[in-house]
């Protein structure tokens, strides 16, 4: 063993070294160009660049850090959204309350001089009363994470800003989504009652402007007769984001032996109807200036989201529903029923006839 | 006879030149420099370091040359700057980009059916791409032909070879061609090719239950069977000279002889150090002719190879099949779902 076997394994380790020590260096001058949506801080090390911080939550999620590409989806179907370029990343913004009034394009009901204490120029929240406004705007405060500045102009409350149109929008969007879509799912979905409804902080948790984190909506995808392999990776790639946005995989939903035949599982029900929910709410509550709304707006990566308004139990256990075909998640449905012994029609020559069969079916005569 | 000088001046008879010294292997003729094998260029240098701490022998050089060689790496640039220019469009130019989203960057094919994509973004970079790594790749197949050639030996080598460059053809080209569509062709990129492999296995039904597929992995594992086993056995009896494999296939020694014997007791029967490598060679070209049939299989054979199986008792069904489906377009008359258990209508 002479010194110039060790040579070898030295430089490389030296190189290594050298390296380390780069890179805290490097992070500096990259973070210089990193664009900070929100205000947070987008992350410290080189090993977490591909970490992002959730605004408003404080947790990491994969998700990488576009820099100075504004442009979001250079790679072709990817479900990878990335922070929002800082111009937008304010959003509408906070009121400026230096801004002289227009009453002229103002609705009728507010008042050129505001007086605390009564209710004007309410379209959406009628049936409270001034307490309970105040109350729901405390709540908002703390959905949003903003001040009363921030939609008001604190000089006349009752004055429309465009934040304040903005949010009205909003709230009509909250309140359809709910009586629409999250509660008649109850009958989808037998076993786990929907014990809370969609609020402000289902979506915002804490930030008035959320980043899109998966750039692809599925609901494109379905009736999609695709042709080619290119096509279907397409559908791949919104299958993932939605994957990812619930927290599951692929078997939550599909039998893996085989994707496309196998397509009439009890849970395509309840998922298509979420796939037209989300097409919804981005086509008809809310305005182009919004960025889309995907599964992880609501989900942010759990499978029953804990910010539920009311939620009864956020260890409400969600099982999977492809890996439990006997639950009858569909009744009726000739389909979606496998034909299980329980069922009252059991089928004959699959596990019935050949139970202890390890080959598989007897085939085609 | 005696020695004399002839009234020329030359010196007739006397001790004669020895005859010429035998050329080595492939050295270049000494009267006009010229080579046998063709033109070889590059200096030798070695690198005594590198003697035993790399895998490799420590001598570097000289290449050999060949008009398909020429061409190969010609074609072989070409394609590297196109697919550059590809992936740095996608980056918008920031070479820092391109390194951080090395695995991400990917150059797709066209939509549509065959012919040229009308423009480099629709896919013509791919088709530039794969055209001029393919011309490449056809070249330097010819380069082994030639190159085998002039060493007069038998083209086993190119023609171990020819069966991934087919295996490449049939994913690349023929099974494209077939459909009608270069979009079932791989797009270029580390995970746009692993999402490829992904896509291209969903489509067709799950290829576990493709049997080429099936196939194709046993020769796989055979191969790597075979790898380690010939690989151990020559480096466990080194010491005993069995790693000078050509003269062991003239005639055996002792460290081949002790090799046969061991797989001999081992397993009963044994190679010889010649058809070792036959074997060797065997195995890598069944892997490469299952992948190439089993890449044209699909559409000829079954559009879904889950069914394929269901249907000829491979794979247990788990549920009802819905076979219009498999068709990809809507049908005026449904077809009705196919329960488990019932024949195929």
């Amino acid at each position: 063993m002479s010194l110039r076997r060790l040579l070898g394994p030295l430089v490389i380790v030296a190189v290594l070294v050298f390296a380390g020590a780069l890179q805290p260096l490097l992070d500096k001058a990259r973070a210089d160009t990193i664009n900070i949506s929100g205000g947070q801080d987008p992350g410290p090390t080189a090993i977490q660049t591909r970490v992002q911080t959730v605004i408003g939550q404080g947790k990491r999620t994969w998700v990488p850090n576009q820099q100075s590409v504004t442009a979001l989806t250079p790679f072709l179907g990817t479900p990878y959204g990335g922070p929002i370029p800082p111009d937008q990343a304010k959003g509408v913004g906070p009121v400026d309350q230096n801004a002289a009034l227009d009453f002229s394009t103002q609705p009728k009901s507010v008042p050129h001089s505001y007086a605390p204490g009564r209710v004007y120029n309410v379209q959406v929240l009628k049936k409270y009363d001034y307490a309970g406004l105040v109350g729901q705007m405390a709540y908002f405060t703390q959905a949003l994470g903003v001040q009363c500045t921030y939609c008001h102009n604190v000089k006349n409350y009752a004055y429309d800003t465009p934040t304040k149109l903005l949010a009205r929008n909003m709230l009509q969007a909250t309140v359809a989504i709910n009586d629409s879509w999250v509660t008649p799912d109850k009958s989808v979905v037998p076993t786990q009652a929907v014990t809370g409804a969609v609020g402000c902080a289902t979506c915002h948790r804490g930030s008035p402007r959320i980043d899109v984190h998966f750039n692809i909506v599925p609901v494109q995808y379905v009736q999609y007769h695709y042709k080619t392999t290119k096509q279907l990776g397409y559908v791949y790639n919104a299958m993932y984001g939605v994957a990812r946005s619930l927290g599951v995989n692929c078997l939550f939903c599909h039998n893996t032996a085989d994707f496309i035949t196998l397509r009439y599982y009890p849970t395509n029900k309840l998922a298509l109807r979420m796939f037209y929910m989300v097409d919804q709410i981005n086509h008809h509550y809310f305005p182009p200036s919004v960025k889309a709304v995907t599964c992880y707006t609501c989900h942010q990566g759990e499978k029953w989201p804990s910010a539920l308004v009311k939620a009864g139990d956020d260890q409400t256990p969600v099982q999977s529903f492809a890996l439990q075909p006997d639950k009858h998640y569909n009744p009726g449905d000739p389909v979606a029923m496998n034909g299980n012994a329980r069922n009252h029609e059991p089928l004959n020559g699959w596990d019935t006839l050949y139970p202890d069969r390890f080959w598989g079916s007897p085939g085609v005569p | 006879m005696a020695t004399y000088i002839d009234p020329y001046g030359i010196r007739v008879g006397g001790p004669q030149p020895l005859p010429p010294k035998p050329l080595e292997y492939a050295e270049p003729n000494p009267i006009d420099g010229s080579d046998p094998l063709g033109v070889r260029i590059g200096k030798p240098f070695r690198i005594p370091f590198l003697q035993d701490n790399l895998l490799i022998d420590a001598q570097f050089g000289t290449f050999w040359l060949g008009t398909f060689g020429v061409l190969s790496i010609g074609f072989f640039f070409a394609g590297l700057i196109m697919w550059a220019g590809a992936c740095l469009e996608q980056v918008h130019g920031h070479l820092e980009l391109f390194f951080q989203y090395f695995a991400n960057v990917q150059i797709l094919p066209p939509d549509g059916g065959l012919g040229y994509a009308p423009t480099l973004e629709s896919g013509g970079w791919w088709q530039w791409c794969v055209g001029l790594f393919a011309l490449s790749v056809l070249c330097w197949l010819g380069r082994c032909f030639e190159h085998c050639r002039r060493h007069k030996w038998r083209p086993w080598l190119p023609f171990g070879f020819i069966v991934p460059i087919m295996w490449m053809g049939a994913v690349y080209f023929f099974h494209p061609v077939l459909m009608g569509t270069w979009a079932e062709a791989p797009q270029l990129g580390w995970y746009g090719d692993l999402d490829w492999a992904n896509n291209f296995s969903i489509r067709w039904g799950n290829f576990y239950y493709n049997p080429f597929h099936q196939w194709a992995i046993a020769s796989l594992f055979g191969s790597s069977l075979l790898i380690g086993a010939h690989a151990g056995t020559i480096l466990a009896t080194a010491a005993e000279g069995s790693h000078h494999e050509v003269a062991e296939i003239k005639e055996l020694h002792s460290g081949s002889i002790k090799a046969m014997l061991f797989w001999k007791w081992t397993m009963g029967f044994n190679a010889t150090p010649k058809s070792i490598h036959v074997w060797l060679w065997a195995f890598p070209a069944a892997l490469g002719t299952a992948c190439f049939c089993g890449i044209m299989a699909n559409g000829i054979f079954t559009d879904n190879w889950y069914v394929w199986g269901v249907d000829h008792g491979t794979v247990k069904q788990y549920g009802p099949i819905s076979r219009d489906a498999i068709l990809h377009r809507p049908l005026a008359v449904p077809i009705e779902v196919d329960q488990p258990g019932l024949p195929r209508p």
